[in-house]
């Protein structure tokens, strides 16, 4: 038992926080007009829009822990209202953001200009599932692992299955082009989208796309999968599902050094072996989960591989030899096969409670998503490595070493603002390796608002001005998820030609 | 300044930056890149993406237009015509720039053939694969552009799939690049799933990096024949339904398969009028094949197919074949009208058999081929002459209004302009709105394939 004030510092830093947000200084006093409000009101009824500030503070944040308020919450039912309160807001110039479950990591669902957050978790209905013609519709805010669980009794499945997918949401999924473990194999969102049906900035809705492979056209869902809210408010997606496979052999490798593990990820695809998934863990995060969810992983080794192949029965006896051979002369100590479908769920859910178990170790993370050529895998974790030592900063590595998709995790206290400094410096040294190294800023988590500043790393000002075309098509008025993706000059070069598009701040 | 003015401007300015051997306005030569009997103004071969960017630019301010060109085995769909245009010829971009057999990728120009790229893959037992029918020729520029597929689209996907990086020539004769070797990228927008099938109306791909696939251990294709459309489609379902993992299942009717059959000389395919013929690919793994044979052909006896003998035959002579069929099935036909029609998997032989009724009600010669397991459909009219008989617009209303029906799409690839509107009313679509902002945003003066707009429906 320490002094008391060892363990009132933190409360009163809770309720710090919860009082005030980054964005909602206390002496904050404006607020959305009165008579939008309204409007909107008879829209959504009165229960379904939210003003008060702490309602407000629970919808400004996503999982980054960057926070502004809005000046309103809505809940809308279905398309008619969405795309009625998008026009009502377009009337006003009021910028809205959509938000699913708000589980993004790069700032996606903040609302940084003020305005409407539009909360879609109403719409969230499976709205159909045609096995026979292999697809699903859905609405926005279908949870990933529903999807999942209602196809699973049927023998089908939707492929890309972000760690996130207890939580997140399909039109988040979609917004983000999300991954997942299986996408190594199965591909990320983007390849399993037919359709959309998206509301423009006044309200327009607009089916994009179809319930078909082959749509006529410009291919306007590969364009808008990714855009991270930034084109419109989803409001239907129809995915393609497949066959969920019926023989899957799940096999965890242990290694006493990242370099064996990541030089057995290339002799597997060498091998030219096609596993369905391929994660990598270090030490430091094997034994945060293993203190938060007991998989039995090793505690003392310094990388596992998480390795599933599925298949034809025959060919899965085959390369698991492959893999278990290509392990083992790389150095592993141990190559564990799951047994049972319980063994399997007891591996995965090692890899799944990864982000979540690092909170026993720090209460705030920054994770990276820099993605490089696979060979380039295991120089990039050392590089991670060395960064976080000049930092002086705690690091723990997850990655799609299939995809060459790292997610170092540098575990930090966010009331320590010199810390936290270090932190998105080394963030930025480690998004600059990950280019130099031919690779990209981020594979799945998006720009949003954490790596705007980055952009000019990848793309030159002739990219980006492209880039701004296309969304001026969508939204010529800036008002729907304004100030993302793009850096914040650019932003504020395009308010200067555009001065109707002011917030109500 | 005159058109003809313009286009001397253009012509000698080309001609300073790249010397004679690279501009042409010979009508002699200009034959070569004739287009439905049209032909164009002048072409021009730059020999790198700078210099494409150049030709652009000039051509761009003159206010002239520019039809990219890899092989042109595309050119004449939709019944396109050159009008005073400039084609710039891509196939002195044809470097293949690096295989990295570690990381699977390759990264080419867009001149590339796809044959010439496979042959230079399989040394390092790498593979991309996409199979449209006009493999043997066209390059993979030209393939992205028009977004081509062909059987193995079932098992492998399409272009969009494998396209990881891009480098592309804007309108107004930028360079930009959109994606690299990453895998995974969703930094900023998907700019590369844009140009896919935009039939160079967006920009002109210069170089891309494409993922690969290892290449298969073995393979087999089986040809069976089915005694009527209704035991294929049974036999098809419950192979997709299956665990197993076909590259390509192809459905060709009566007709189809008789061509198929001729070319080949399969003297054992002795259809009746509603025979239909499914071609089964499987690739793979040794074990993968020796499992899978037995269980096909387990569920085709179930529908008493007849399992044609062509093991002795190449797996390469037999999808050759395949690919020749798109020429075979419209040689001899002046007037051939070829419609592509996608729709839910389904219900492929449901409105391929009500088709055919109506193209037996009418009088009217069609063969159909399918991906069967992808949706697709293609429709061949056998038309010996103009003008179309009403019955061809009656098979085509019936075709179109069943596909729109099932939630579905046509394009009329082949055939005369008079027939076109048949297919389908032409609803005013939002999305279509969004198309054609975004080639105007992109390309405000209207340089690039204008022409081809239209058939694209924006």
């Amino acid at each position: 038992m320490g002094k008391w004030s060892d363990w009132i510092k933190p409360i009163v830093g809770l309720l710090s926080n919860l009082l005030w947000c980054d964005g909602c200084p206390a002496d904050k006093k404006e607020t959305m007009e009165q008579s939008i409000l309204s409007v909107i009101m008879k829209i959504v009824e009165t229960k379904h829009v939210l003003t008060r500030r702490r309602d407000l503070l629970a919808y400004g944040y996503d999982a980054t822990g960057e926070s502004r308020c809005p000046d309103a919450v809505v809940f809308p039912s279905c398309t008619a209202e969405v795309a009625a309160v998008m026009a009502a807001a377009k009337k006003h110039r009021i910028p809205v953001v959509p938000r699913g479950a708000g589980t993004n990591l790069s700032g996606g669902t903040i609302p940084v200009e003020g305005g409407i957050v539009l909360e879609l978790s109403r719409m969230n209905r499976i709205l159909a599932i045609d096995p026979a013609n292999q697809r699903a519709v859905v609405e926005p805010c279908v949870v990933n692992l529903d999807l999942q669980n209602a196809l699973a009794p049927l023998g089908y499945f939707y492929a890309p299955d972000p760690a996130s997918q207890k939580v997140s949401t399909m039109g988040g999924n979609v917004a983000e082009n999300s991954g997942g473990p299986h996408c190594l194999k199965y591909g990320v969102t983007a390849n399993h989208i037919l359709g959309l049906e998206l509301v423009l900035e006044d309200g327009e809705i607009v089916s994009i796309g179809g319930t078909v492979e082959d749509v006529p056209g410009y291919d306007l869902t590969g364009l808008v999968v990714g855009s991270e809210g930034t084109f419109g408010v989803i409001t239907q997606v129809t995915v393609r599902i497949m066959r969920l496979p019926a023989n899957i052999k799940t096999m965890l490798a242990v290694f006493e050094t990242l370099e064996d593990a990541g030089k057995t990820v290339s002799e597997i695809i060498a091998a030219g072996i096609v596993p369905a998934t391929l994660e990598l863990m270090d030490r430091a995060v094997v034994s945060a989960v293993e203190a938060s969810v007991h998989a039995g992983y090793p505690l003392n080794a310094e990388a596992v591989l998480l390795i599933e192949v599925d298949g034809l029965p025959p060919a899965l006896a085959r390369q698991c030899d492959q893999i278990t051979a290509a392990c083992e002369r790389n150095g592993a100590r141990e190559v564990r096969v799951a047994k049972t479908s319980q063994e399997r769920d007891a591996l995965w859910l090692g890899r799944r409670g990864a982000f979540g178990a690092i909170a026993r170790v720090r209460p705030r993370y920054l994770v990276q998503d820099g993605t490089v050529p696979r060979t380039k895998l295991a120089e990039a974790l050392r590089q991670v490595t060395a960064i976080a030592n000049r930092y002086e900063l705690m690091v723990g590595n997850v990655a799609h070493a299939g995809d060459g998709n790292l997610h170092p995790l540098f575990m930090f206290d966010h009331r320590n603002s010199e810390e936290v400094e270090r932190v998105h410096r080394a963030g930025r040294e480690i998004l600059e390796a990950c280019v130099k190294l031919g690779g990209t800023l981020t594979g799945e988590h998006g720009i949003g608002l954490e790596k705007q500043e980055a952009m000019s790393l990848l793309f030159t000002t002739e990219d980006i001005a492209l880039m701004q075309r296309i969304k001026d098509v969508f939204d010529p008025h800036h008002l729907v998820n304004p100030g993302k993706i793009f850096p914040r000059r650019d932003w504020e070069s395009a308010g200067e030609k555009d001065n109707s598009s002011a917030s109500l701040r | 300044m005159p058109a003809s003015a313009k286009l001397e401007s253009v012509f000698s300015a080309l001609v300073d930056l790249f010397g004679p051997n690279a501009v042409c306005n010979d009508p002699a030569e200009v034959a070569s890149f004739a287009v439905n009997g049209s032909l164009p103004d002048l072409t021009v071969a730059p020999n790198s993406l700078e210099q494409v960017a150049a030709v652009v630019k000039l051509t761009s301010h003159a206010g002239l237009a520019i039809v990219p060109w890899g092989t042109g085995t595309k050119q004449e769909i939709g019944g396109y015509q050159l009008a005073g245009a400039v084609v710039l010829s891509l196939r002195r971009l044809s470097r293949i720039l690096e295989v990295d057999a570690g990381n699977q990728t390759v990264t080419c120009e867009a001149g590339v053939r796809l044959v010439d790229l496979d042959r230079e893959l399989r040394r390092e037992q790498l593979w991309l694969p996409l199979d449209p029918d006009d493999f043997d020729e066209a390059t993979i520029g030209g393939t992205l552009a028009t977004n081509a597929s062909g059987p193995r689209r079932l098992r492998y996907r399409t272009a969009r799939d494998y396209l990881l990086g891009m480098k592309l020539v804007t309108p107004h004769g930028e360079i930009v690049q959109v994606g690299r070797k990453a895998i995974k990228d969703v930094a900023g927008y998907d700019l590369r799933k844009l140009m896919i099938g935009a039939w160079g109306t967006l920009g002109i791909i210069g170089e891309v990096t494409l993922r690969l696939l290892p290449t298969p251990e073995t393979a087999v294709t089986l040809v069976y024949q089915f005694a009527n459309l209704a035991g294929a489609s049974r036999f098809i379902a419950c192979t997709l339904q299956s665990q197993l993992q076909p590259s390509a299942i192809e459905l060709l009717d009566r007709k189809a398969g008789d061509s198929f059959a001729r070319e080949l000389g399969l003297t054992d395919w002795q259809p009746a009028d509603e025979s239909s013929l499914v071609l089964v690919q499987i690739e793979g793994m040794v074990e993968e094949i020796e499992y899978q044979v037995p269980e096909l052909n387990t569920l085709a006896k179930q529908e008493n197919a007849y399992l044609l003998e062509t093991m002795e035959i190449p797996q390469e002579r037999l999808w050759s074949a395949r690919r020749r069929l798109d020429t075979l099935l419209r040689d001899g036909f002046p007037a051939a009208v070829k419609v592509k029609a996608s729709v839910p998997l389904g219900t492929v032989v449901p409105i391929i058999s009500e088709a055919r009724q109506c193209a037996a009600r009418h009088g009217v010669a069609l063969s159909t081929l399918s991906h069967a397991g992808s949706g697709v459909i293609y429709y061949y009219l056998q038309v010996p002459g103009s003008p179309p008989s009403t019955g061809i617009l009656d098979v085509l209303a019936e075709i179109g209004g069943r596909t729109i029906a099932a939630g579905g799409f046509t394009i009329m690839e082949y055939g005369p302009a008079a027939v076109r509107s048949s297919l389908s009313a032409n609803v005013p679509r939002a999305d279509f709105r969004l198309m054609r902002s975004i080639k105007t945003a992109l390309d405000p003066a209207g340089t690039l394939n204008p022409d081809r707009l239209e058939w694209l429906g924006i």
